[in-house]
């Protein structure tokens, strides 16, 4: 999804709200808010992923996958540390999206493949992905 | 620092990675005495990933269980062998049960 | 939804981004003539010192001084009619009010305010969120539904809500809840902003009681409006 589309999206609800009808003003809020010129760039904090898409199903994650959003050059990351997974894609949304992905293949991996095959760092992700999920 | 895809793939491949695809990526998983290591990333396909640069080269350092981007491009070109590479996972004891 | 046992609890990951108490009075010219003696008593702390110019080219005494501690995480805004106290690190309401009400209290003594016109307790909060295909999946933040025919909040891409509502008796609360998204493009997030005001026969040696009713109320309609599933995340409890 192009992120123009957002853009577009809160567009057209700030053209909205900026035009009223002929002969009428916009009675709107109480003009006085608390110190208005209140802004500034907002503290970088992750994003919570609750629920997985898959096919036409949505699995719901028994607790929500942190997901830190970055941008290098012209692609985006959407990475999870503990997970050691990362989505890279043209706009945030698509790097999300492929962060999801890989997060599925993973689960998918993890759980068709027995202990005896895995050792070392495999079994200890293999913990992490068993309990992702409330209901399959 | 940057590496093309194709010789990212053959790399691993080389030192003891086994590759399976999936519709959009090809993942790599590290493979020691028939078990998975955990040690594991992935390739996307695409003419945005013809060519790894640092930025996507560091996203696999974690995956990789390696120190650093340096260590990733080595790996991903020729300076570290799979015997290196295997060294290196046992030194820090990343392969233990 | 939560009950009264977790109205204190602390947050790890809370997305307050700014607070801010700020207190209104009849215009004070004295405040403009005497404002170094304000800076004076405030000047450890605060020592950076910006203004507000309409038309920087010309000569002219500014609207607005802003006295900010180093790093800009917290400072004090005044004018002729109003002061302000804010902060970008929230330390807990014990210590905020503290803060503030130092701030207010000594601004008050050295101005001699007495009446004031209006007091306003606002809160700022960013929630980033991902969205469910090109949905934004507002349930999973906050406890606020909107049903109209034909037309759900479950099926919102974007919004955009503002009210002013009373309060109780004494105050009326202003309330922003819309989406938002980085200058960098990289995150959008629902930006929920509660301004709780009071207006009427205020004075200054009440603030104290003005600022635990204005926190009271918010801090009860934030705790109500976030989901249980949102607060799972605020509390660490998370991948």
């Amino acid at each position: 999804m192009n992120t123009s589309i957002i853009e577009n999206y809160n567009a057209d609800l700030a053209d909205r709200l900026a035009s009223t009808p002929l002969h009428y003003q916009c009675s709107g809020l109480s003009a006085v808010t608390t110190m208005d010129n209140i802004g500034g760039n907002w503290a970088y904090r992750p994003a919570p992923i609750f629920t997985i898409p898959v096919d036409a199903r949505k699995l719901l994650m028994k607790k929500p996958i942190s997901v830190k959003v970055s941008r290098e050059d012209d692609l985006f990351f959407a990475e999870n540390e503990t997970l050691r997974l990362y989505g890279s894609g043209s706009t945030h949304l698509e790097a999300i999206e492929d962060f999801c992905k890989h997060l599925m293949y993973f689960f998918e991996h993890y759980k068709n493949t027995p202990d005896s095959k895995l050792m070392g760092e495999s079994l200890k992700l293999k913990e992490l992905y068993k309990d992702l999920f409330l209901e399959e | 620092m940057q590496v093309d895809r194709r010789v990212i793939e053959s790399s691993l491949l080389s030192k003891g990675f086994e590759k399976q695809e999936s519709s959009h990526h090809t993942y790599f998983h590290h493979i020691y005495v028939g078990k998975y290591t955990g040690a594991t990333t992935y390739t996307s396909r695409g003419t945005k990933y013809k060519t790894y640069n640092i930025g996507l080269l560091g996203k696999m350092k974690k995956q990789l269980l390696l120190g650093s981007t340096k260590d990733v491009y080595d790996l991903c070109s020729c300076p570290m062998t799979g015997e290196a590479y295997l060294q290196y996972l046992k030194d820090n004891n990343k392969i233990t049960n | 939804m939560s009950n009264k046992t977790t109205i204190n609890e602390i947050y790890e990951n809370a997305p307050l981004e700014e607070v801010v108490f700020e207190v209104r009075f009849p215009g004070e010219p004295s405040v403009a003539c005497n404002i170094d003696k304000f800076f004076e008593t405030i000047r450890i702390k605060f020592n950076q010192v910006l203004v507000t110019i309409k038309a920087p080219d010309q000569l002219q005494i500014p609207e607005l001084y802003r006295f900010e501690s180093e790093d800009s995480k917290q400072g004090i805004i005044v004018g002729i009619n109003k002061v302000a106290y804010f902060t970008k690190k929230y330390p807990g309401f014990k210590i905020f009010k503290d803060e503030a009400l130092d701030v207010i209290q000594s601004f008050g003594k050295l101005f001699k305010l007495d009446k004031l016109n209006r007091t306003g307790l606002r809160y700022i909060n960013i929630i980033p969120f991902t969205r469910e295909e090109t949905i934004l999946p507002i349930r999973n933040y906050l406890n606020i539904e909107v049903n109209l025919p034909l037309i759900s909040s479950s099926k919102f891409n974007s919004l955009n809500m503002a009210f002013v509502s009373k309060a109780n008796e004494e105050g009326n609360i202003t309330t922003q809840i819309r989406t938002i998204l980085s200058q960098d493009k990289t995150r959008e997030a629902i930006l929920l902003d509660f301004d709780y005001s009071k207006d009427a026969n205020l004075v200054i040696n009440k603030v104290n009681n003005y600022l635990e009713e204005s926190h009271g109320y918010t801090k009860e309609l934030f705790e109500n409006i976030i989901t249980d599933e949102y607060k799972k995340f605020m509390r660490g409890e998370m991948v």
